[in-house]
């Protein structure tokens, strides 16, 4: 390689200064031809001849050469080499060569731009003849040749490009009918075949140990009033959400509280525009509203949603027999506003009320009753902004309120009816910083505070009521070592006031580049949690409430992006200490493990138009919990489960059609025959064929999209476990209120183009 | 005195010529960098030509044209390159450009035809994240170069362009695409540009798309 004597480059500011005079030489030049010379006229001539001879002088040509190459000697072709303020300069051939002539002359700057790379300037000082300049150029900032940490992650991101889903997918899932949850459970570490409970079942975890977040905060009733033996849908519209990371293990130390998973949910920043939406369907109607102001610095929205599935049930037999079809009615509205050039203030209220009743044949045919009120509240107010180009800082307060009024009934001449009034709140505040080193590295570090109260009374006089004071703080960095190795190295301290406990947690992170698409990672962390509602029991045993519960994970990944091809291989193990266990008292006496391999492809390349994944879990896990007598592999844990999401756009019908089969293999059921040995027999295997089509249209000025949608197309038997007799000879099985289900909805919106987004998706 | 005001003379004189000499240059160098635009058939090319545009642009940086032309040069080398990874920066250095070019000469209907084609390069980066926010933000840039001169023939084409590749259920219409493209070409044909470094490109481009319109 070639090099001058300047030796190494270095990217210097523009200097104030230029020597620029040479282009009066030819208006010099016709003067002295044009003017008659007389005397007064020769000093000027010999003035004009001197200024000649000194720019002659310097006026030398000098060719400047060289080569452009990258950091790894590679040649770059089509860089731009020129003198700063002038017009001379090349652009380099496909060797990385470039040669030109200049004129100029003394200090000049000489600067190379390309495309993706960072420019270069060098101060150089031309006398003419030829001047060598071998420019290496380092490459820009760029997302795609960026490592990111990936284990125990999926993400659903506009905004960043490398991530495995976009939002719309959850949307567009053809098993999950708008559900964020149901669209989840088609990835891999989460169970299917849980119909029967709510809740993300992660990775030999239970419900309970996946925590949903919304801008950092904790969601405490996140889904809809829960009923035995069927599962309730998450309460908030994926439409709410700009960004989606589901985690199934190994998650920031900024999150706390989930044994075995976060959803951590971003809200929406301003609306593109105004819009206002109508929704008709076989469930419920909806209506919805958001302005967005003309200087594009505040927006206001808010929607009314009424669901009552009477008249479907009417029309489509249930199993059970409904005393009050499932019938809610939801309000929300959310008000955000810039502040400044670089802050975002955001106001997001909820209210929801429901309402259903049932009452279920019994084995030996006694009637089980229940029913159950539900009013609920939410509200998250939260500002985030930069202070300075080193500075962010996030800041949130949340209040939440749940209320469930539940009667039950039963005639076995054993239990008694008994109404039950269960009340919950949360009040959290919570503030984050963010600094930021360099264009890659981060350090985050704040505090949280939250404030629970849990109410619980029955009829018969039993009651209790909890307070708990949680603290935590944290600190974590993604700390670039190149931009092909990061570590997060997290910290997370923990208190409550209730448990009288403190914990630290550190978490770690690594993630380390292999190519242009590929990647391993590799998680480790430590993850506590309250025994929640089992606390709330605490008063019927010998008072003591139960600590914190610790989980233990260890990942290991490895990913592949490439022209829209996805493959992402995980391995995991995961290990329980002081699960709540209430066999006598409550005690931290469980434990447990869980470990297990995942597989996820996606393909949008291979057949033309159809994007599809396949998702493939194996799961091996038994723990001691709760009121189990011995370890066991639990009741919503099967070991083998796996999805097939398909989508296909057909532009000449303008219908989108998708399909998705989940299977999961039998789960373990408890029969309380003593010669059976604990939760060793299995249900059947779980198969769930679901297929939607949607139908995009005009209808007069509104952007329509029609939507059917049918789950279990082929009516296979979904059993999820059994409810014996009280003397165990006689069971039922536990179903679905209906084994498939019909969906017929249209969708209008004046405004924004929802169309396009289904459209464009298919792509 | 007479000395003194005569070498004031001198400079003056010169400062004249010297104040139009740059401004030939600037022409000069235009000229130079504009012809065989015609003849550019790879990406590499349109780049190339790209950087002798930035070229004057950094040092005329008070004239739009180079800027435009930057933007141009970006615009086809999106339009010319299999390169997907390289479609951002592509789109985003054109669009750092013909903002430029706006800022020095605000509403100019051929900076609002480029900046139409510009927001189309976004949507075909990803259409899903983009499509929604800039399909009517193209439009409202064409509708706006139109009403800034509806005898520019470069509005017709980009209208009938879009026309033309849209697919029909969003509004594309093959029968409409010919009747603006042949606008279009009506257009080209009275077009006097300003000078000869004014844009004054796509006719031959028009007829080749009404070919296409034809089938």
């Amino acid at each position: 390689m070639r090099r001058n004597g300047c030796g190494n480059l270095q990217p210097q500011t523009h200097p104030a200064q230029r020597m620029n005079k040479i282009y009066l030489l030819p208006a010099i030049t016709t003067l002295r031809f044009d003017f008659p010379i007389n005397k007064r006229w020769a000093k000027a001539g010999i003035l004009v001849f001197f200024f000649l001879f000194y720019t002659a002088l310097f006026a030398q040509k000098t060719t400047i050469q060289g080569r452009v190459l990258d950091k790894s000697k590679k040649p770059l072709v089509g860089a731009n080499i020129f003198l700063l303020d002038t017009y001379d300069g090349a652009t380099s051939d496909a060797e990385g060569n470039f040669q030109f002539d200049t004129e100029e002359s003394g200090t000049q700057v000489l600067m190379v731009k390309y495309l993706g790379y960072d420019s270069v300037s060098q101060q150089v000082s031309l006398q003419g003849g030829v001047f060598d300049f071998n420019p290496v150029l380092r490459e820009s900032f760029n997302e795609l040749k960026i490592v990111v940490i990936t284990a125990g992650s999926f993400e659903a991101s506009d905004e960043r490009k490398v991530t495995v889903l976009k939002p719309l997918d959850i949307v567009t899932t053809a098993s999950a009918g708008g559900d964020t949850y149901a669209a989840l459970k088609t990835l891999p570490g989460a169970q299917v075949s849980t119909g029967d409970q709510e809740g993300l079942f992660v990775r030999g975890g239970s419900g309970t140990e996946a925590q949903t977040f919304i801008d950092g905060m904790l969601v405490r009733n996140p889904f809809t009033a829960s009923t035995p033996d069927y599962a309730a849908r998450g309460r908030f519209s994926p439409f709410l959400f700009k960004g989606t990371i589901f985690s199934t293990g190994g998650y920031s130390a900024q999150y706390g509280q989930g044994m075995s998973s976060a959803l951590i949910l971003d809200s929406q920043d301003l609306p593109e525009r105004s819009a206002g939406t109508i929704a008709v369907s076989c469930v419920g109607l909806g209506f919805g509203q958001q302005k967005l102001w003309k200087d594009k610095g505040r927006a206001v929205g808010g929607s009314i949603n009424y669901t009552n599935l009477g008249p479907y049930f009417s029309l489509v037999k249930q199993i059970p027999d409904f005393t009050h079809k499932p019938e809610y009615i939801g309000t929300e509205g959310f008000f955000r506003q810039k502040t400044g050039q670089i802050g975002l203030l955001k106001f997001y209220g909820y209210f929801n009320t429901g309402r259903v009743g049932f009452n279920v044949k019994a084995p030996n045919d006694s009637i089980f009753g229940f029913e159950v009120k539900n009013a609920n509240a939410y509200t998250n107010l939260s500002w985030v902004g930069f202070l300075n180009e080193e500075w962010k800082l996030n800041l949130g307060s949340s209040f939440s309120q749940d209320r469930n009024d539940i009667a039950t009934s039963y005639n076995t001449g054993i239990l008694n009816p008994d109404t039950f009034n269960i009340q919950n709140s949360l009040t959290q505040v919570r503030a984050v910083a963010t600094r930021f080193f360099g264009r890659l590295t981060t350090l985050h570090f704040g505090g949280e505070y939250q404030y629970a109260t849990d109410d619980f009374e029955n009829q018969r006089g039993f009651g209790s009521d909890l307070r708990d004071h949680y603290g935590a703080v944290f600190a974590e960095s993604d700390l670039y070592i190149t931009t092909k190795l990061v570590a997060r190295l997290g910290l997370r301290g923990e208190h409550s006031s209730l448990l009288d406990q403190a914990r630290l947690s550190p978490r770690v992170s690594l993630a380390y580049k292999l190519a242009d698409a590929s990647q391993v990672s590799f998680a480790w962390g430590h993850f506590y949690q309250k025994g929640d509602s089992l606390l709330r029991w605490q008063g019927q045993f010998d008072g003591a409430v139960p600590g914190f519960q610790k989980a233990e994970h260890y990942i290991l990944n490895y990913q592949y992006i490439k022209d829209d091809r996805t493959v992402r291989l995980e391995g995991f193990y995961k290990k329980y200490e002081d699960l709540v266990t209430t066999r006598g008292t409550l005690a931290n006496n469980g434990k447990g493990y869980a470990e297990g391999l995942e597989l996820f492809y996606r393909d949008k390349k291979t057949l033309r138009g159809v994007d599809y994944w396949v998702s493939y879990s194996w799961l091996d896990t038994k723990r001691q919990f709760q009121w189990y007598p011995s370890e066991a592999q639990p009741t919503f844990a099967a070991n083998h489960v796996a999805s097939l999401v398909a989508k296909k756009f057909f532009p000449k019908i303008r219908t989108s059609i998708g399909m998705a089969y989940n299977y999961a293999t039998g789960r373990p059921y408890y029969n309380p025959d003593d010669s059976v040995e604990f939760l060793t027999e299995r249900t059947p295997a779980y198969n769930n064929l679901s297929i939607n089509a949607s139908y995009l249209t005009m209808v007069r000025k509104a952007f329509t999209v029609f939507v059917v949608g049918v789950t279990n197309v082929l009516n296979q038997e979904q059993i999820f476990g059994y409810r014996y007799s009280p003397d165990g000879t006689m069971r039922t099985a536990i179903t679905p209120a209906a084994q498939q289900f019909f969906f017929v909805g249209a969708f209008f919106s004046w405004g924004t183009d929802r169309r396009q987004e289904v459209l464009d998706n298919q792509n | 005195m007479k000395k003194a005001l005569s070498i004031t003379t001198l400079f003056l004189f010169a400062l004249l010529l010297q104040a139009q000499t740059p401004n030939e240059k600037f022409v000069k160098a235009m000229e130079k960098a504009l012809s065989g635009i015609d003849t550019l058939k790879t990406a590499e090319q349109w780049l190339a030509t790209s950087n002798n545009f930035e070229r004057i642009a950094q040092k005329e940086t008070k004239e739009w044209l180079p800027h435009y032309y930057v933007a141009f040069c970006q615009t086809m080398a999106f339009n010319l390159s299999q390169d997907k990874s390289m479609y951002e920066l592509f789109a985003k250095r054109a669009d750092d450009f013909i903002a430029k070019a706006d800022a020095l000469n605000p509403e100019n209907s051929e900076i609002y035809v480029l900046k139409s084609m510009i927001s189309g390069l976004y949507i075909r980066i990803n259409p899903v994240v983009n499509g929604q926010k800039y399909s009517p933000i193209a439009s409202l840039q064409l509708e706006k170069a139109k009403s800034l001169d509806p005898e520019n023939p470069r509005v017709y084409m980009q209208e009938g362009v879009t026309l033309l590749f849209t697919p029909p259920q969003w509004g594309g219409d093959k029968v409409k695409a010919k009747a603006t493209l042949e606008t279009a070409a009506a257009k080209f044909e009275a077009f006097k540009s300003v000078t000869n470094i004014y844009p004054n490109w796509g006719k031959k481009t028009n007829d080749r798309f009404l070919e296409m319109a034809n089938k």
